[in-house]
């Protein structure tokens, strides 16, 4: 039971345009999962390729998989399917997450944050802010700042103002 | 953006949009949060905007944790109570010095403090003073009473309660102008409070009651915007009415028999009554009225004798349960999912879009295989996957003399499960002799599975499962 407006969706492709200058052409019901494009598509302004200037080549590519993953082609078929079906299916993508994020490297991952923020696609910045904070956990600010790279611009005092005003974090 | 820099040898996380870092520090516990104010002036500054209050147990160690918990005892009761008031200290001072808090939540199991009770007090306050949009206080064991200045805030879109004591504002009434969900967990509150708790909140599209004292009747008129109602396990609720409301979902699940009305709901897409004091010409005119509704579940109501629905939008229906039942007619062109557990009934049916039944019949009685089988076979040509639910093995194991007189119920089905519950205690029988009468029943199926559920501790399930792949040859039919 699709309605006009979604069969029409399925059948056109956006053409995304990379800041480095490559062309990705995804479908419109894989594209909506960018709030975005899905808000592009709503005011009718997808002609013409679609510039991307915060997201490299990489980056989009690593994105357009993600989506394409997520994207269900079946939806109605589906509703049918049983619950234990779901549920496997459900650990199934969460294991494809898991591999996915876990694959990249700190740069495509900082890269990966910026593009899923710029192109508002929830599910992904989520899983992508997770990973980051996993690698924060437990750790110390002086760890931390290592691992980051992260210079502290405080001086002395200013650093042990700030941990006497919540000292109960910090002991 | 060009890759010339690397993240491994320059800082780019630092450079994250603001929006992003505090996406990242929701992931983390309050504490970690708080910790990591101190790793730059970025960092200091992203803490300083964050817009989330999530105060949980990381907050207050594992001392300070058990002198809530059970109180003082030992020597060092002094040193700890110290350096509790100073955590409170610091954490109202933390929230009165925020310009914006979007979202306080704060979960707690037990405290037996007062100390910490007016602590909460005013950090709930201050919260409320800052333009908040979502609160949610959890207590899993002991009762907080609520402020009532909670139920006049002008900003708050989301609250979520647990475990309090909720009472209406002195001389005041409830004002919750922006409220568009509202969820009461264990909430001791009045039938008085709770109507006032509603007319007070003229923008509220989620509803859900789950567990609380003291609410009787429910009545919702003229809500407009309401678009989810769920009522589950309220100790007295006794009645529901519902009027002229745009609902689109509701649940209502009642711990005894409680009454229903609803009127003029036409966006009714989904029901689930379980203990409803409903009749056969209620439930037949009600359903024909909702032109939209698509998914219908009846449970437990014990009124009911005669079940006729009437709908062409109905896609699922589940009956559970409704012990007077002894018919079942159903004119649902479009249901394409059954589910049917308790008493054997007579049965008729035109769903011709059914494909998945769901079956699971009480106790066997006199003549049970025969009535089994006559029952199976009415849903033959409907559905082509079907899940069979027995008590005992022996409950589908259809004897010889029965198959003679009888023809295979289920010839069109193509997938056939079997779950058998063993309610007292495991009964050994053979599985040669459940898969032959399965294959009896449905001889065209093409995998047959079967899943034995047997407990022999009270919480602890054991499941067994085999699947049997039959391929059917083609070969044979030609």
């Amino acid at each position: 039971m699709s309605t006009p407006s979604s069969s029409v969706f399925s059948y056109r492709v956006l053409k995304l345009k990379s800041s480095d200058g490559e062309i990705f052409e995804v479908k419109q019901t894989v594209a909506v999962q960018s709030g975005v494009l899905k808000q592009m598509m709503e005011d009718g302004c997808t002609e013409g390729e679609i510039p991307l200037n915060n997201v490299d080549s990489p980056t989009l590519a690593k994105i357009i998989e993600w989506c394409n993953k997520h994207h269900d082609d079946d939806v109605e078929g589906r509703v049918l399917s049983q619950e234990k079906e779901k549920e496997k299916e459900k650990a199934d993508m969460k294991r494809w997450e898991s591999e996915f994020i876990d694959a990249l490297n700190r740069d495509e991952l900082y890269f990966l944050l910026i593009g899923s923020n710029y192109m508002n696609i929830k599910e992904l910045l989520d899983c992508a802010a997770q990973k980051v904070a996993g690698m924060v956990k437990g750790k110390t600010p002086e760890a931390i700042r290592e691992m980051f790279n992260i210079q502290s611009d405080f001086t002395e005092e200013e650093e042990k103002a700030i941990r006497k005003e919540n000292q109960w974090a910090f002991n | 953006m060009k890759k010339t820099r690397s993240v491994e040898e320059v800082d780019l996380i630092s450079e994250l949009p603001e929006g992003v870092l505090h996406k990242i520090l929701s992931f983390l516990q309050f504490k970690e949060i708080v910790q990591t104010s101190v790793l730059s002036t970025r960092w200091e500054e992203v803490w300083r905007t964050y817009p989330d209050f999530t105060i949980d147990v990381s907050v207050f160690g594992s001392d300070i944790y058990e002198y809530l918990l059970y109180g003082c005892e030992g020597e060092d009761d002094e040193k700890i109570r110290r350096k509790k008031m100073n955590l409170y200290v610091c954490l109202e001072r933390l929230l009165r010095n925020r310009l914006s808090i979007e979202k306080f939540k704060f979960e707690f199991g037990f405290f037996s403090d007062p100390e910490f009770e007016s602590f909460l007090h005013s950090c709930v306050c201050y919260a409320i003073g800052s333009n908040i949009k979502k609160m949610k206080l959890e207590f899993f064991v002991s009762k907080y009473h609520l402020p009532p200045i909670v139920l006049c805030s002008k900003s708050i879109e989301v609250l979520k309660l647990r475990g309090c004591e909720v009472e209406l504002p002195t001389e005041s009434n409830v004002k919750l102008p922006s409220l568009r969900k509202l969820h009461l967990f264990r909430i001791d509150c009045k039938d008085h409070v709770i109507s006032n708790l509603f007319s007070g909140c003229p923008l509220i599209e989620e509803m859900i009651c789950n567990s609380c004292e003291g609410l009787g009747t429910v009545k919702l008129f003229g809500l407009y915007r309401l678009n989810k109602i769920k009522l589950v396990d309220n100790w007295d609720l006794k009645a529901v009415y519902i009027k002229n409301s745009n609902v689109t979902s509701l649940t209502v699940s009642g711990s005894t028999p409680f009454k229903i009305s609803v009127y003029h709901c036409m966006n009714l897409r989904k029901i689930s009554l379980e203990l409803a004091s409903i009749k056969d010409d209620w439930l037949c005119k009600t359903i024909s009225e909702l032109l939209v509704l698509e998914s219908l579940k009846l449970g437990f109501c014990h009124e009911l004798k005669s079940i006729k629905i009437s709908s062409s939008s109905l896609k699922k229906l589940k009956i559970k349960e409704c012990p007077e039942v002894v018919k079942l007619q159903i004119d649902t062109p479009n249901l394409s999912v059954f589910s049917y557990s308790g008493c054997m009934l007579s049965f008729s049916s035109n769903a011709l879009a059914l494909s998945n039944i769901d079956l699971f019949f009480d106790v066997t009685r006199s003549q049970w295989h025969e009535r089994y089988v006559k029952f199976l076979a009415q849903l033959n040509h409907f559905a082509e996957i079907l899940d069979l639910k027995v008590y005992r093995a022996e409950d589908v194991i259809i004897p010889q003399e029965s198959r003679r007189i009888l023809h295979c119920p289920l010839s069109s089905v193509k997938h056939l499960n079997l779950n058998i519950w063993h309610p007292m205690i495991c009964v050994s029988f053979s599985i040669a002799k459940v898969m032959d009468s399965l294959l009896w029943i449905a001889p065209h199926t093409r995998a047959v599975c079967v899943t034995l559920l047997a407990y022999n501790h009270p919480i602890r399930w054991h499941r067994t499962s085999f699947e049997v792949l039959y391929i059917y040859i083609l070969v044979l039919r030609i």
